[in-house]
């Protein structure tokens, strides 16, 4: 798949250039995964992160009182991962396709050499990695009030 | 001073009219949809977006917006959260009893100022009751319009309201449908989010928008600003501001908010016109 094709539902690939494109597509792989295969896992060492380029992957967890709980889902043109860019490059949730997912794998640990060697490139990913971390932690803490009413449990 | 045109009116106004519950269904745990129908016969031709006064005799009166068909004045449908005593009367009501209804009352969604634009609806919670009617007049009128979405976030699935119309909206090619939930098990198969993180995946011209947004204050807040940071402009945001109507018709000012009895002069009214209050500790 080109990353090109994405580029339209990407913000990290419409900041990129021509340069960091074809980088990002040499360490790209299209991976396809059916409904309920599991990603990643949570503690997993973050080789690899996503861009979702069909389907929807939710991010979920595993409590002591009943089955796992959804925390969030990433659809289509979203980032999936982000703790892969900073120590200890470990996931915190497990990542389990909903639906039949096409994603889009970046080597990780590729990505982050090429980050110390290329400033621009450096800037462009930090900065995409950054706004999806600070859009997740707003829409995390607007949850947090707990707005919307439920009927007792 | 007040006119005594506006004195005759204003008791008038305050009778209400013998309505008879045709049939109820429970959406939720502790959330109903009441149809009604008019025992004089007349219907109530109503806009969407606003709200009647229901009386459960012997309980008391209380404000609840028109959940029904704008192009069907004879089933007066209302969705009735149990959270009080009124209300908690409303919802033990049974088909046949009656209930004493005035209204209908305050300003609409401007449906008409869609025209020829894309018409965004976005709702959390309960708020879709007061919405229901505009998606509905929209699903009516979608030659006119140049797109109807609707954004619906919840608390979890069980909380959602109207499953038979979103499943139905859902699969409708005039109306593009995401909803999204706060929290759930691994068994649903739908989104998990804040509401607002299914904004990209809406089709909208942000400069020939007109949004409507009900929800908590909070939720109406946060996504205003998400929608203005999108290039929407903030007088083509319109929200609902609820209060607690007493008598409806501008006197008694229980529902005062700043310069505004929001029975009269809302509870529907664009962002620009509340924001600044909405920041306000208290106003």
């Amino acid at each position: 798949m080109s990353l090109s094709s994405l580029k339209m539902t990407s913000p990290l690939l419409m900041a990129l250039d021509e340069g960091g494109l074809v980088f990002l597509e040499s360490v790209a792989t299209e991976l396809e995964y059916p409904t309920g295969a599991q990603i990643f896992d949570e503690d997993q060492y973050a080789d690899t992160f996503y861009l979702v380029a069909e389907g929807k992957v939710g991010l979920e967890v595993d409590v002591p009182s009943g089955p796992a709980v959804l925390l969030e889902t990433v659809g289509t043109g979203e980032l999936l991962g982000v703790s892969w860019l900073t120590h200890p490059y470990r996931w915190n949730w497990r990542a389990r396709a909903m639906e039949h997912a096409i994603l889009v794998a970046f080597d990780a640990d590729a990505v982050r050499k090429q980050c110390r060697e290329d400033d621009s490139l450096a800037a462009i990913v930090y900065l995409a990695v950054a706004h999806e971390a600070q859009r997740r932690l707003h829409a995390a803490r607007v949850r947090l009030l707990d707005l919307y009413p439920g009927a007792p449990e | 001073m007040t006119s005594s045109a506006t004195l005759q009116q204003g008791p008038q106004e305050m009778i209400p009219r013998p309505f008879r519950l045709v049939d109820k269904e429970w959406e939720t745990g502790d959330t109903a949809t009441l149809i009604l129908e008019d025992l004089e016969g007349e219907g109530v031709d109503f806009e969407p977006g606003q709200f009647m006064m229901l009386y459960v005799f012997g309980l008391g009166e209380v404000p609840i917006s028109v959940s029904g068909n704008p192009r069907d004045p004879h089933a007066l449908v209302h969705t009735v959260r149990s959270v009080g005593a009124v209300t908690q009367g409303i919802c033990a009501l049974e088909p046949g009893d009656v209930v004493g209804l005035r209204g209908p009352y305050g300003t609409s969604w401007p449906v008409d100022a869609a025209v020829g634009k894309d018409l965004l609806i976005i709702t959390g919670g309960i708020g879709l009751a007061p919405l229901r009617p505009a998606v509905l007049e929209g699903l009516a009128r979608r030659d006119e319009l140049s797109s109807l979405s609707l954004l619906y976030g919840a608390r979890t699935p069980k909380d959602l309201l109207y499953k038979q119309d979103l499943l139905g909206w859902e699969t409708s090619p005039d109306i593009h449908v995401e909803i999204s939930v706060d929290r759930a098990g691994s068994d649903w198969r739908g989104d998990v989010g804040l509401v607002t993180t299914l904004l990209p995946r809406v089709d909208f011209d942000p400069s020939n928008t007109e949004a409507f947004v009900c929800g908590p204050e909070i939720m109406m807040r946060v996504v205003a600003r998400e929608l203005r940071d999108l290039g929407v402009p903030l007088e083509k945001i319109a929200i609902s501001m609820e209060r607690n109507m007493k008598c409806a018709i501008g006197f008694c000012g229980h529902c005062q908010y700043g310069s505004d009895f929001l029975c009269k002069t809302g509870p529907v009214g664009t962002f620009e016109r509340f924001e600044r209050r909405m920041n306000a500790g208290e106003v």
